[in-house]
C-alpha cells in the first residue's frame, strides 16, 4: 500500500473495493456538520478583501521592516510578528473522523492546489503563480504581504478538501416536494408529488427535507452560491508584485448617420500577486489553535 | 541502470522567497527656466525627500536639463526604461508618476486574457482515459 496510489489500488481488480470514505474521489471532506441545528450555523463569511485591509495596514509595517534591512538573513530574526488571520468563528473546529483520517494524507502529497477566492472571483492557484487581478487594489504597495483566507477546495493529485455545500435558501415549499411512484396494481407507473409527512420535532419540513439532504451540488438551486472551508486549515500568502497597465484601448462612440464621432480612451490598471505559500495544516496545528503561522 | 540525479538549476522566483522590486533607479531631470518645469521643481523641494526614506531601495538622481520640459525616467532590472513628461504637472501628480514607475516592471504593456500564470506542473495529472474518468469530486 505504501508504494502504490489509492487510484491504482482501486483499479487492480485483486484488491475488494476500499469503503466509500476512502475513494479518493467521493471523498467529501466535511469540516462541519451537515444539520444546521442552532448552534451549528456559521456566521456570515467577512469579505476577504475588507479582512485583508484590516490586516494589510500591519501586514504593511511588518513587511517594511525586513525590506529594509539589507541583509536577508537577519530579516527572519528581526522581523516582528505577523498578525493571526481572524478566523471565521470564534468555536473550536471540530474535525469530522474522514478529515481526520485523510488530511495527513492530503498533506503527504506533494504539490497542492487551491481555489482563492478574490471578491468571490476563484482562482486556481499553486505556489508560484502569478495572478493579474481584474482591478486596482488601493492602499498596497510593492513587497506587501496578503493572506488569502477564502477558498473553496484544496486539492491535491489523489485527494481534495472541499467545503460542505451550504444549506440551499428554498423559498417554495413545492421544492421540497418529492416524487413518488404510487403503488399500482397494474403495468402502468404512476408518479405523484407528495410533500413529505412533518416530523415530529420543530423543524419544518421545508427546512428537514432538504437541508439535511443536501449532497454537495445541485445546478439549479446551488447556482452561483459557493462554500468556503474554514481558513484555519490552511495557509495561503500572496506578495503585491505590482501595477500593470493594459495598452490604451478607444472606444469610438457613434450613431448612426450621425458624422460626429467621440473617442473614449481606456487605460485600466491591475494588480499583480504572486503566490508564496500554499500550505495546508496538520490536524494538531489546527486543533492546538495555534494561529501564529 | 544506476540512480541518477537530475541535473536542474534553482529556478528563481521573485516574491516566493524574498521580493525584490523591479525599478532600480529613477532620474529626474528639472529645468530652471522652463515655466513648464515648476511643478517639478517644487516636487524635488518638497515631496522627492520622503518618498527616497520610504523606497530606499530606488537610486534617485536628480539633474538639470535645461531648455526641456520635465522627465521622469525609471530603469528597471531587465534594462527597459519608461519615461514620463510631467510638463505642467502639480507635484502630487508627478508623485502620482513617481509611484506608477517603482510599481511597474519594465515589461511592454500586454493585455492578459487569462489572470493566472503558473509555470508548475498540473497538480491532479493529465487526463487520459485509462484512469479515474469515472469518478466525480
Amino acid at each position: 500500500m505504501l508504494s502504490r496510489t489509492l487510484k491504482r489500488a482501486l483499479l487492480d481488480s485483486r484488491l475488494p473495493l476500499p469503503p466509500t470514505f476512502l475513494l479518493p474521489w467521493a471523498a467529501g471532506l466535511t469540516t462541519v456538520s451537515h444539520t444546521p441545528e442552532a448552534g451549528n450555523v456559521p456566521p456570515p463569511l467577512i469579505d476577504s478583501a475588507q479582512h485583508v485591509s484590516t490586516d494589510r495596514q500591519a501586514m504593511k509595517s511588518a513587511s517594511k521592516q525586513p525590506k529594509s534591512a539589507s541583509p536577508a538573513h537577519t530579516a527572519p530574526a528581526t522581523a516582528p510578528k505577523l498578525p493571526a488571520p481572524s478566523s471565521t468563528g470564534t468555536s473550536p473546529i471540530a474535525l469530522s473522523q474522514s478529515v481526520r483520517d485523510l488530511l495527513p494524507l492530503l498533506q503527504a502529497q506533494g504539490s497542492h492546489y487551491i481555489t482563492a477566492h478574490i471578491f468571490d472571483r476563484p482562482y486556481l492557484l499553486t505556489q508560484g503563480d502569478t495572478v493579474r487581478l481584474p482591478f486596482f487594489m488601493k492602499d498596497v504597495a510593492p513587497g506587501d504581504i496578503l493572506r488569502l483566507n477564502k477558498a473553496s477546495n484544496i486539492g491535491s493529485r489523489d485527494y481534495t478538501l472541499k467545503a460542505s455545500a451550504a444549506a440551499p435558501k428554498l423559498k417554495s415549499s413545492t421544492t421540497t416536494t418529492v416524487e413518488v411512484l404510487d403503488p399500482t396494481s397494474g403495468s402502468l407507473a404512476s408518479h405523484s408529488r407528495v410533500m413529505p409527512t412533518p416530523s415530529p420535532d420543530s423543524e419544518t419540513p421545508s427546512s428537514t427535507a432538504a437541508r439535511t439532504m443536501a449532497p454537495h451540488f445541485i445546478p439549479h438551486i446551488a447556482k452561483g452560491k459557493v462554500s468556503y472551508l474554514d481558513d484555519r486549515l490552511f495557509v495561503c500568502r500572496a506578495v503585491v508584485m505590482g501595477v500593470e497597465a493594459e495598452p490604451m484601448r478607444v472606444k469610438e462612440k457613434t450613431k448612426r448617420r450621425q458624422r460626429k464621432v467621440k473617442s473614449v480612451k481606456s487605460k485600466h490598471r491591475y494588480t499583480i500577486l504572486k503566490v508564496k505559500e500554499v500550505r495546508i495544516r496538520g490536524v494538531e496545528e489546527i486543533e492546538g489553535g495555534d494561529e501564529l503561522d | 541502470m544506476p540512480l541518477q540525479a537530475l541535473r536542474t538549476i534553482a529556478k528563481p522566483q521573485n516574491g516566493v522567497g524574498a521580493f525584490i522590486l523591479q525599478c532600480k533607479r529613477i532620474d529626474l531631470h528639472y529645468c530652471d527656466w522652463a515655466g513648464s518645469s515648476k511643478g517639478m521643481n517644487d516636487f524635488l523641494r518638497t515631496t522627492l525627500p520622503a518618498f527616497a526614506k520610504q523606497n530606499p531601495s530606488i537610486e534617485l538622481s536628480v539633474s538639470p536639463r535645461p531648455g526641456r520640459h520635465p522627465v521622469v525616467k525609471g530603469l528597471y532590472i531587465n534594462g527597459q526604461h519608461k519615461s514620463i513628461c510631467v510638463r505642467n504637472m502639480e507635484p502630487a501628480e508627478i508623485l502620482r508618476k513617481v509611484e506608477l514607475l517603482t510599481a511597474a516592471s519594465g515589461e511592454r504593456l500586454r493585455r492578459e486574457r487569462r489572470p493566472v500564470k503558473s509555470t508548475n506542473e498540473s497538480v491532479r495529472g493529465v487526463w487520459d482515459p485509462f484512469h479515474g474518468h469515472n469518478y466525480k469530486i
